[in-house]
């Protein structure tokens, strides 16, 4: 049994890291169901704190990851979002190098449409960047991006709290109005999808200040391997002065549309791109269904309270778990052996809880492993 | 597995033969054990995801499609035949592989880059020194496992030995830089 979170959020296992923290799997047992959780120190949770507070409820977009709710525990705070599997662009890339123009527009496509969402709420995303921008475990069907990590988003036109907020982000991915300090706003984003464009076409990272050198004598030539419809696009976000790029990712997209009219249709040629399901097997002691879980002979769930009704934060039920399903569905089967005692008591129908409190609770004797449901 | 599928394996084998000498699954598996590594490992050090590294191996599919990750193959099989003969030490092999896995492209899969690298020789000599005597004590899928253990509990000695044991030296040395004051 993992350790259990607020009295609600059993840690299943790790799948990730951000800059600040780790994100695990967790089982919640509120809500029954599998879900993504960073982890983060409270000192290091108060922009997204905020976000959570403010925003949340309200983008909920298919294209967007979201933190959907919040719980707190000694000096940590705890985040959900839904369950995705198929790793980040920065994954992709890794597997497959450069990526077809046609692939990369329905990326990209999805990407500006989703922070389309997030600027219409007057949040500046501030740190879009390959490893940010999560997949669905689609397999070899049509991809699904999900924008992730609003680990220093900010609501534009409201102070920052902190001198520490200017130098925030992903050195090259930053915008130059970025670097140079200015206020926060919609077409820095812009700048960073520009080079993720790039990235995706071209299988590496981009140099930014090259790049930015290279538009003082004017728009340079397409780089090899980007066809001219589709560089134009990148041209436009990646220019230097915010005043003369796209003002909207909404305005970004529509002349993507029509530049992806333009491409050749994909060759037969062209290698099959699967985004794999990246999320191991469950670990030991947990189903499709949850954890399986120890009862005492007597006494048991004592302390079964209503502590499990208590909401532990706004903005739950955000999204609707897509990628929990889709990640399940290769997880294979998960061996349950009930221990060899006799009888297993089946469990008793209230919500079962697991008050832990200080850590792993090691099994208590005279127990028996009974499925969760 | 049906024969069609038989048939789309031995076709994707042939291919690997033609085009990087032999299968990859052969291939694969003489690095992991000439330079004493793990699947997932080995997937760490060549940018490949882990399913991906997989179905390479098994034949499901025939080509390394990151033109990146076929140098970053080339230079570990110079380095696994020099391990094997014993012209570099584990150590030094561990060394090479940290390089590796950072050539060509290899920093787009880091999630949080730092500049710092310029002009800290001393830093990046005293991380690597961790990096080496921690690695030397243990393998690094131990000292992953050992950190999966304590991190409910510990999460920032986790930190450290994940980072240190099993990261990349720029991640350590950023670690390192953010805990010095």
């Amino acid at each position: 049994m993992g350790e259990v979170f607020a009295g609600r959020y059993e840690l299943v296992d790790p799948i990730g890291r951000g800059g600040v923290g780790a994100v695990w799997r967790v089982w919640d047992h509120r809500r029954r169901r599998y879900v993504a959780a960073k982890v983060l120190q409270q000192r290091d949770a108060h922009t997204l704190l905020r976000f959570v507070r403010e925003q949340a409820l309200r983008i909920d977009h298919p294209y967007v990851l979201a933190p959907a709710s919040w719980a707190a525990d000694d000096d940590k705070v705890l985040f959900t979002m839904d369950l995705v599997g198929g790793g980040s662009l920065a994954h992709l890339i890794g597997d497959y190098g450069p990526l077809p123009p046609r692939y990369v527009c329905t990326l990209l496509d999805q990407l500006l449409s989703g922070l389309a969402a997030v600027h219409a709420e007057g949040v500046v995303h501030r740190d879009i960047k390959p490893a940010n921008i999560l997949l669905e475990a689609t397999g070899t069907g049509r991809p699904h991006v999900r924008l992730s990590d609003f680990g220093i988003a900010l609501t534009k036109g409201e102070p920052r709290l902190t001198e520490a907020n200017y130098v925030m982000g992903t050195p090259g991915y930053f915008a130059p109005e970025q670097m140079m300090g200015e206020e926060p706003d919609f077409p820095a984003d812009l700048f960073a999808v520009g080079l993720v464009a790039l990235y995706l076409l071209s299988g590496h990272k981009p140099d930014a200040d090259a790049l930015i050198k290279l538009f003082e004598q004017g728009v340079p030539n397409a780089p090899t391997g980007v066809p001219e419809p589709l560089w134009q696009v990148i041209a436009n976000l990646l220019q230097p002065d915010p005043e003369d790029r796209f003002r909207t990712a909404t305005g970004a997209r529509k002349a993507l549309l029509a530049a992806t009219e333009m491409l050749p249709e994909p060759g037969i040629d062209d290698e099959m791109i699967e985004v794999f399901d990246h999320l191991g097997p469950l670990p030991e002691g947990f189903g499709p269904e949850g954890p399986f879980r120890t009862i005492r002979r007597a006494g048991a769930d004592t302390k079964a309270d209503t502590k499990a009704d208590t909401d532990t934060g706004t903005g739950t039920g955000t999204g609707t778990g897509t990628g929990t399903g889709t990640a399940h569905a290769h997880n294979g089967p998960t061996p349950q052996p009930p221990g060899p005692q006799g009888p297993i008591t089946p469990p008793p129908s209230e919500p079962p809880l697991f008050l832990s409190g200080s850590g792993s609770t090691p099994v208590p004797s005279g127990t028996s492993w009974v499925p969760f449901l | 597995m049906d024969a069609a599928q038989q048939d789309a394996t031995a076709r994707a084998r042939e291919l690997q033969r033609s085009w990087y000498g032999e299968p990859l699954g052969a291939l694969f598996r003489r690095l992991i054990d000439d330079l004493g590594l793990n699947q997932a490992r080995l997937a760490a050090v060549l940018g490949l995801s882990a399913p991906m590294l997989s179905q390479l191996m098994s034949g499901q599919r025939a080509k390394i499609g990151n033109p990146a990750v076929v140098q970053r193959v080339q230079a570990l099989q110079e380095l696994s035949s020099q391990a094997a003969d014993g012209r570099v030490s584990a150590a030094e092999a561990a060394e090479r592989m940290e390089e590796i896995k950072k050539s060509a492209g290899g920093s787009v899969l880091n999630t949080t880059q730092t500049t710092a690298s310029t002009g800290a020789p001393t830093v990046r000599r005293v991380v690597r020194e961790i990096q080496s005597l921690l690695r030397s004590v243990s393998a690094a899928g131990d000292i992953i496992d050992a950190a999966d253990t304590l991190a409910p509990t510990h999460p920032e000695l986790a930190e450290f030995l994940r980072v240190y044991g099993a990261g990349r030296t720029a991640e350590a040395v950023a670690h390192y830089e953010a805990h010095q004051n």
